[in-house]
């Protein structure tokens, strides 16, 4: 069973996802997150999804469910690297993913919640 | 074998006269430039005398015949893309055949009926030949313009974050598409945070192309990239209205520059907070 | 659907969550290979999934066939997903918006169509077949 590593820096938790991951896998992985966000109180979780060719609309369910989840835990989501034909193929399908942060590279999105955290100091 | 000693004199010595007459005829009541005129048919000419020198029986695949087919190609194509008339192009062989005629009926009419026969079916060919390639090459470059116009929606780079797309003509669902991937590869490319799309120039405005530019959002969101509109006209406007399409989630710009000028300060913003 | 006569490149037997994986896999692999452009080959492998996906839902389980095929100036590749279910009542519906018996959004059948260029249904109990073709023009 593949496990995706999730990475903790600076109070955020990093993932990227790498491989096509079967049904399980993500419901394991989705589950992971959760208690690894809930015992290391986050300031917000960043799901990677560069490498990904497909998202198909389990996996978008899966992604708009976690974001919902996140934000009851209390942290920020957000989603980055979505490649353009993935992009293009969900809104074909009629999944809009509107209610997730999107950004166009980690960095971005890295950038955003370091960011904001200064704002709020 | 027939010969064609006779007519070969005629031209041979009336080479001059025949050309001033030729571009006379050819650039009457047109702009065209004469001493390029001149130039063509003087060429053309002389790779006619040589044809006419060989015999039309031999000139089937000859050397002369594939200089004198060479050199109607270039004068053709460069006719069908300088934009004359087919009316002009098609003249043009007949004009040099009506100069020749003249000066036969004027010098030498009863000694030259038979071989003027075979002159004229001769310069008949070549200018059926001619004409085929004009009307080939003006397809040609119909077809490319139709292509350009219905598959390049250029991207235009303002500044290292900002993308413009001045969407153009008829947007149909298979353009639609195109416009979509390009534009989401393009942002990716270019990590462009700000995306134009310029509606000037968008022929009809109908449920079809808002849908299509609602997608482009969305799917535009999804990669992270903001996308903005500048120039609905008040026709679309209109019609936007009357079909109940809801645009009100979308930023608008009444011109390009203000657009612009948004999506700098945007810019602007997010540079602040990375820094 | 034998309308045609069909290459068979592959075929994927679809027993659990990893079969879906490997359907969608070698789709796209197979429309990557037939020329078709980076986008058409995510909307082609996407289908897939949504369809094997489906098949583990209501018949658990069923074969992922890929085949090839020119036909009329268009090259195309056909999945043909293959399950001995109980069956689609009603086709028609299945594939409006929206409509969904199992537990998913009610975009699988109504996307995936949406996602290539004909889906086809042949549904009797015991045996549906699902068929999806992306095509591309050839010239010359």
């Amino acid at each position: 069973m593949n496990k995706i590593p999730i990475l903790y820096l600076n109070s955020i938790l990093i993932a990227s996802i790498q491989t096509e991951l079967t049904d399980e896998e993500v419901l394991s992985f989705q589950s992971e997150l959760l208690t690894k966000n809930n015992n290391l109180l986050t300031k917000g979780v960043i799901i990677d999804v560069s490498t990904l060719d497909v998202i198909d609309s389990y996996m978008a369910k899966v992604l708009s469910d976690l974001t919902t989840m996140v934000k009851l835990q209390g942290s920020a989501f957000l989603l980055c690297g979505v490649k353009p034909a993935v992009s293009s193929t969900l809104v074909d399908m009629g999944m809009m993913l509107t209610k997730i942060d999107t950004f166009q590279s980690l960095e971005k999105a890295f950038n955003f919640l370091t960011s904001n955290d200064r704002k709020y100091q | 074998m027939k010969t064609y000693e006779k007519i070969k004199t005629l031209i041979h010595e009336n080479r001059d006269n025949i050309i001033i007459h030729w571009v006379t005829a050819v650039t009457a009541g047109s702009a065209i430039d004469k001493s390029r005129e001149t130039d063509d048919c003087s060429v053309l000419l002389d790779l006619i005398f040589k044809c006419v020198e060989l015999g039309y029986e031999k000139i089937d695949k000859s050397e002369q015949y594939l200089l004198l087919e060479k050199e109607l190609h270039s004068f053709a194509s460069f006719r069908a893309l300088n934009n004359f008339t087919p009316t002009q192009t098609a003249n043009y062989l007949l004009e040099l055949k009506r100069t020749v005629y003249t000066i036969v009926s004027e010098t030498a009419r009863e000694v030259l009926a038979d071989e003027f026969i075979d002159f004229n079916n001769f310069i008949d060919d070549i200018a059926v030949l001619t004409f085929q390639i004009f009307s080939d090459a003006r397809e040609e470059i119909i077809a490319s313009q139709a292509y350009a116009l219905e598959h390049d929606t250029p991207i235009v780079k303002i500044s290292r974050s900002i993308l413009l797309m001045p969407l153009m003509g008829i947007i149909d669902t298979a353009r639609a598409q195109k416009i979509i991937e390009s534009l989401l590869d393009a942002v990716v490319e270019n990590q462009a945070e700000t995306a134009i799309l310029d509606m000037t120039a968008v022929a009809t405005f109908d449920t079809h192309v808002a849908n299509n530019i609602l997608k482009t959002i969305v799917a535009a969101k999804m990669v992270g990239t903001k996308v903005i509109l500048s120039g609905i006209s008040p026709n679309a406007a209109m019609t936007i209205v009357k079909l109940g399409v809801d645009l009100s989630q979308v930023e608008t710009f009444n011109t390009l520059e203000n657009a612009i000028s948004h999506a700098h300060e945007r810019d602007a913003v997010l540079l602040g907070e990375a820094s | 659907m034998d309308k045609y006569c069909l290459n068979e490149i592959d075929s994927v037997p679809i027993k659990c969550t990893q079969d879906i994986v490997i359907s969608r896999q070698k789709g796209r692999e197979l429309a990557r290979k037939s020329g078709f452009s980076v986008s058409e080959q995510t909307r082609f492998a996407t289908a897939i999934s949504e369809i094997t996906r489906n098949v583990l839902t209501y018949a658990t389980e069923g074969d992922c066939h890929l085949f090839e095929n020119n036909l009329d100036g268009y090259h195309m590749v056909i999945a043909q997903i293959v399950d001995q279910g109980p069956g689609i009542d009603n086709p028609k519906l299945a594939m409006s918006d929206g409509y969904s018996t199992g537990h998913g959004l009610g975009l699988g059948l109504p996307g995936a169509k949406r996602l290539v260029h004909e889906l086809n249904i042949d549904s009797t109990p015991g045996k549906t077949i699902v068929e999806i073709i992306i095509k591309r023009r050839v010239y010359g």
